[in-house]
């Protein structure tokens, strides 16, 4: 059962979507913004709708700095669907979207896929129990429900590391203790392509006065190994070496998680669409064009999604691909110098301080992989290292073999939180690289639809 | 890729799917060697998108041959079920206490009992089946549609886990010393001798019992040892849920609960087609008859799903046969790979050791086709 | 222990928590709602295995809880109404399934 027809679908609303689908609405193209959160911002401006009222000032600026959006997009005159969550989208580019308890397909003749980044998985020992979330959880409660942990220890490396423990020390939350996963050697690599990174002085700045606030008001230790949180149905304590070898633990109810995040791929691999090991930054992207067209025509990527690059880069990315299905459907009166410009820079804002920021920042081996047996690897399924060691073998070539054998990825977040630790598990069984391994295969539906919403969309009987 | 430990081998299976894998082991009970190839982890593999069930009701009722076939898979089972476990591979979860086949018509019914009728007639009362009213099948069935009008009920049936019986049969094979060889599939044969000598991307290997079981690409292997397999692929595609409370206590065709508690939910029958994306439609009209069979299923949600193709003979029955300009070469295919799994590994792989299929498989020759 | 920023937050939304009535405020979900109420474990995995919110995403579905009777609902995509009730969510098997190593 088929609902309305779009030029455009735009699928997420954070800054890459919110951009994309202004600027295509804004040039007079039928365009629907599908989001499952109850307002826009997605990761980055998440809860900023009901903030900007209250303000605190412990978010930042750069958070703030996202209301000129939001009210560019109180001008959007296209359908704007809030929770509302796409579970697929068909080899014809129908998407199949499920909200107030149904199921709908939307005819899109063309769809831009704006769904972010994940954090990439962290599996240290114990990182199931309850007390224990992501940094950008942690964040997530801060921004949307201002709501906070106190002691809590931040381990792991990245800039949404000290900007959260920042933001938390800022607003009154006393921090036990910031663990960085990156020793003195990583800064000194990454301090080779400083030159370049000062050509975006702003961002960096950012990250020396984050960390300026945490050495003022933590403790802080760089180099940490051997990561291992306790505790019998909540979290109690962490415990590590240091640099020197020297074997420490904090009691802490909470334990904050976090070394980058990485492009959410489950609804671009789950449409077919072709995708590329890269091998630089360590995890799989879409593979697309410079103005985010896939290898499918009809289907664009926007924002994180095609490859980390940070907000003010995901917002020009949606402007980008929002102009090159503009000048598909409008050839004539669209202006080409403009959108060559808006190409322009924003390969100069991927390309500036990433590369000091992902050499930086690259996760070490170590971090990346299971290191006691009892450690769960598959969260959903509870698959520990142990069961997966126990299943590799010459049979299993890749990760399809390996969920067949074990169970492995058959959870619901198909993957999201496993798939990476597999791959690099059979990779080294097997000594081969990570794109000779692969990944899982992802299907449809990508998240969760009930069986009701299901048969609410009318097929017919297949017999 | 992984080396191979020698070069010569008693039997090479090309195919490392459960027909392969059922007639790998069981030619390792025979004494024999075995080195098994396989294509890489994103191959087509029928054997991963297989339903679990081991099924008897149905099955052969208009051809006998089939019809004895399963049911001596069926009476084998345990005993497989049985030799796998003690080398410790996960549980299988075989369980055999019979089956159903939900009917939401008086004309699903009638067709059924016509079919399950004329299956019982040649058997000899060897089968057993009975129709259940709506009366009786909520019984069995608390939870059952108020559109269900009854079932066919049959004992014999049974389900398990197909892919833990993959992993088993893996490791029933390395126990037993053979080898596992993927991402290195069969590219070619020649006779040298008595014996054949297999060409693959890992290298040459030589045999003097060739079992091919490639599914679908036997259509493509079958010519190399002179022998013909017209196969046709045919989509069916499933969705999972996600685990429950026990809800059903016996398989049924399209519906049945897994050890670990998630429904899997079946099917469809799709032919010309080799895309193995899930379509919307179809799964959708899945949702609706699980719906229609148990409502209390409303809320529960689909985790998953998957699509397969069926590795589909001309009449839908299996196909063995042994060469003639290849003495020692043989070629497989059925679609049931679960269900005859057990005569696979202990009758089949016996004929297979002794280089002469029985009679009993006459039936089964290709050259039916052709006649 | 989590708790609210400000001193007095806004909580005009009441729903229950197992035995626990939990104040809420306009546009919290249920995991945030839960957490500031002291809550960390909100299922059971296998018996021995509890979980909370891990992600606050949607990505991780470790802070599954029933809510009006429905099953398996993400506590973090879920915004708080008045008078909703929500429960833990257990394993629908206590034992952890058989994934064929022993452990």
């Amino acid at each position: 059962m088929t609902t309305q027809q779009y030029q455009v679908a735009v699928i997420g609303a954070g800054p890459a979507g919110l951009r994309a689908a202004i600027t295509a609405a804004k040039a007079g193209l039928t365009t629907l913004l599908i989001d499952d959160q109850p307002a826009i911002g997605g990761q980055i401006y998440r809860g900023l709708v009901q903030n900007k009222a209250a303000a605190p000032a412990y978010l930042g600026n750069s958070y703030f700095a996202g209301i000129r959006l939001l009210e560019t997009f109180s001008q959007f005159d296209g359908v704007y669907w809030s929770q509302s969550t796409v579970w697929q989208i068909t080899s014809d580019h129908q998407i199949a979207i499920t909200r107030d308890g149904r199921a709908e397909l939307v005819d899109a003749e063309h769809i831009i896929i704006a769904t972010g980044a994940i954090e990439r998985p962290m599996p240290v020992d114990g990182w199931t129990l309850p007390g224990v979330m992501t940094v950008g959880g942690a964040q997530t409660l801060l921004k949307q429900a201002a709501v906070g942990a106190e002691h809590a220890v931040f381990v792991g490396t990245g800039p949404l590391l000290y900007l959260t423990a920042a933001q938390y020390i800022r607003a009154g939350l006393p921090v036990r203790a910031v663990l960085d996963t990156v020793g003195p050697k990583a800064w000194r690599a990454a301090a080779t392509h400083a030159a370049m990174a000062l050509m975006q002085p702003t961002m960096l700045a950012k990250g020396l006065s984050w960390l300026a606030t945490i050495r003022r008001h933590t403790q802080y230790v760089a180099g940490v190994k051997a990561l291992h949180i306790s505790g019998d149905d909540a979290a109690t304590a962490i415990s590590y070496n240091t640099a020197t070898g020297s074997r420490h633990t904090i009691d802490t109810e909470h334990v904050f998680l976090h070394q980058g995040v990485i492009p959410n791929i489950n609804l671009t691999m789950a449409t077919g669409l072709d995708h590329v090991w890269d091998r630089v930054n360590h995890c799989w992207r879409p593979v697309i064009d410079k103005t985010g067209r896939s290898s499918n025509p009809a289907i664009y990527i926007a924002g994180d999604g095609g490859g980390i690059a940070g907000g003010a880069a995901a917002e020009l990315s949606g402007a980008v691909a929002a102009d090159a299905i503009i000048r598909r459907v409008k050839p004539v009166g669209s202006s080409p110098l403009m959108v060559r410009l808006g190409q322009r820079l924003l390969r100069w804002q991927r390309g500036a301080a990433r590369p000091f920021l992902d050499r930086l920042y690259h996760p070490d081996a170590a971090f990346r992989l299971p290191s006691s047996n009892d450690t769960i690897v598959c969260r959903c399924e509870s698959v520990t290292k142990r069961d997966i060691t126990a299943a590799l073998g010459d049979a299993v070539t890749g990760p399809n073999q390996l969920k067949a054998f074990c169970r492995a990825g058959m959870g619901r977040c198909q993957g999201r939180s496993c798939g990476l630790i597999v791959q690099e598990m059979i990779a080294n069984d097997r000594q081969q690289t990570m794109a000779e391994t692969g990944y899982y295969r992802v299907r449809p539906p990508v998240k969760p639809v009930t069986l009701a919403e299901l048969a609410s969309l009318d097929g017919p009987w297949p017999g | 890729m992984t080396e191979p430990i020698r070069n010569n081998w008693d039997a090479i299976i090309a195919g490392g799917g459960l027909i392969g894998l059922a007639v790998g082991y069981g030619l390792g009970r025979r004494g024999l060697s075995v080195l098994v190839l396989d294509e890489g982890d994103t191959a087509l593999r029928a054997a991963r998108g297989n339903f679990g069930l081991v099924w008897v009701q149905g099955k052969g009722a208009y051809y006998e041959p089939y019809a004895d076939w399963t049911m001596r898979s069926s009476q084998l089972w345990p005993q497989l079920a049985d030799e796998l476990q003690a080398f410790g591979a996960p549980a299988l979860g075989l369980e055999q206490t019979g089956g159903l086949t939900i009917c939401l018509s008086e004309d699903e019914m009638q067709q059924r009992q016509v079919k399950l009728d004329h299956l019982r007639a040649h058997q000899n009362g060897r089968f057993r089946f009975e129709m259940l009213d709506r009366t009786a099948l909520k019984e069995l069935v608390p939870g059952i549609g108020p559109k269900v009008v009854g079932a066919a009920y049959c004992p014999h049936d049974g389900h398990v886990n197909p892919l833990f019986l993959m992993r088993a049969l893996i490791t029933g094979i390395e126990s037993q010393g053979g080898q596992f060889c993927g991402n290195a599939p069969m590219i070619g044969v020649e006779k040298t001798g008595p014996d054949m000598r297999v060409s693959t991307a890992a290298g040459l290997f030589s045999c003097s019992r060739l079992v091919l079981a490639a599914g679908l690409a036997n259509a493509k292997l079958a010519p190399m040892v002179g022998l013909a397999q017209s196969l046709r692929p045919q989509k069916g595609q499933v969705i999972v849920t996600e685990k429950l409370d026990q809800q059903l206590t016996l398989p049924t065709l399209l519906l049945r609960q897994t050890a670990e508690g998630g429904l899997m939910i079946g099917d469809s029958h799709e032919d010309d087609t080799t895309d193995i994306s899930v379509s919307t439609d179809i799964i959708s009209g899945i949702a609706d008859r699980a719906l229609a069979t148990l409502p209390a299923l409303a809320d529960v949600s689909v985790v998953r799903s998957w699509a397969a193709l069926r590795v589909m003979s001309q009449d839908g029955y299996p196909i063995y046969d042994q060469s003639e300009a290849m003495p020692g070469a043989f070629a497989l295919s059925c679609h049931s790979g679960v269900t005859l799994a057990a005569a696979h590994a202990f009758d089949l792989a016996g004929y297979i050791a002794d280089a002469c299929l029985g009679v009993e498989l006459n039936g089964f020759s290709e050259g039916r086709f052709h006649v | 222990m989590f708790r609210p920023i400000t001193q007095q937050p806004d909580q005009p939304i009441k729903i229950q928590f197992e035995s626990q009535t939990i104040r809420a405020g306009h546009g919290d979900t249920v995991a945030a709602a839960l957490l500031r109420a002291g809550i960390l474990q909100f299922r059971y995995a296998t018996a021995q295995d509890p979980r909370g919110p891990f992600c606050m995403m949607g990505t991780c579905f470790d802070c599954l809880v029933e809510i009006d009777g429905k099953p398996n609902r993400q506590a973090c995509q879920t915004i708080v109404r008045d008078g909703m009730l929500v429960r833990r969510q257990l394993a629908p098997i206590a034992e952890k399934p058989d994934t064929g190593s022993g452990s």
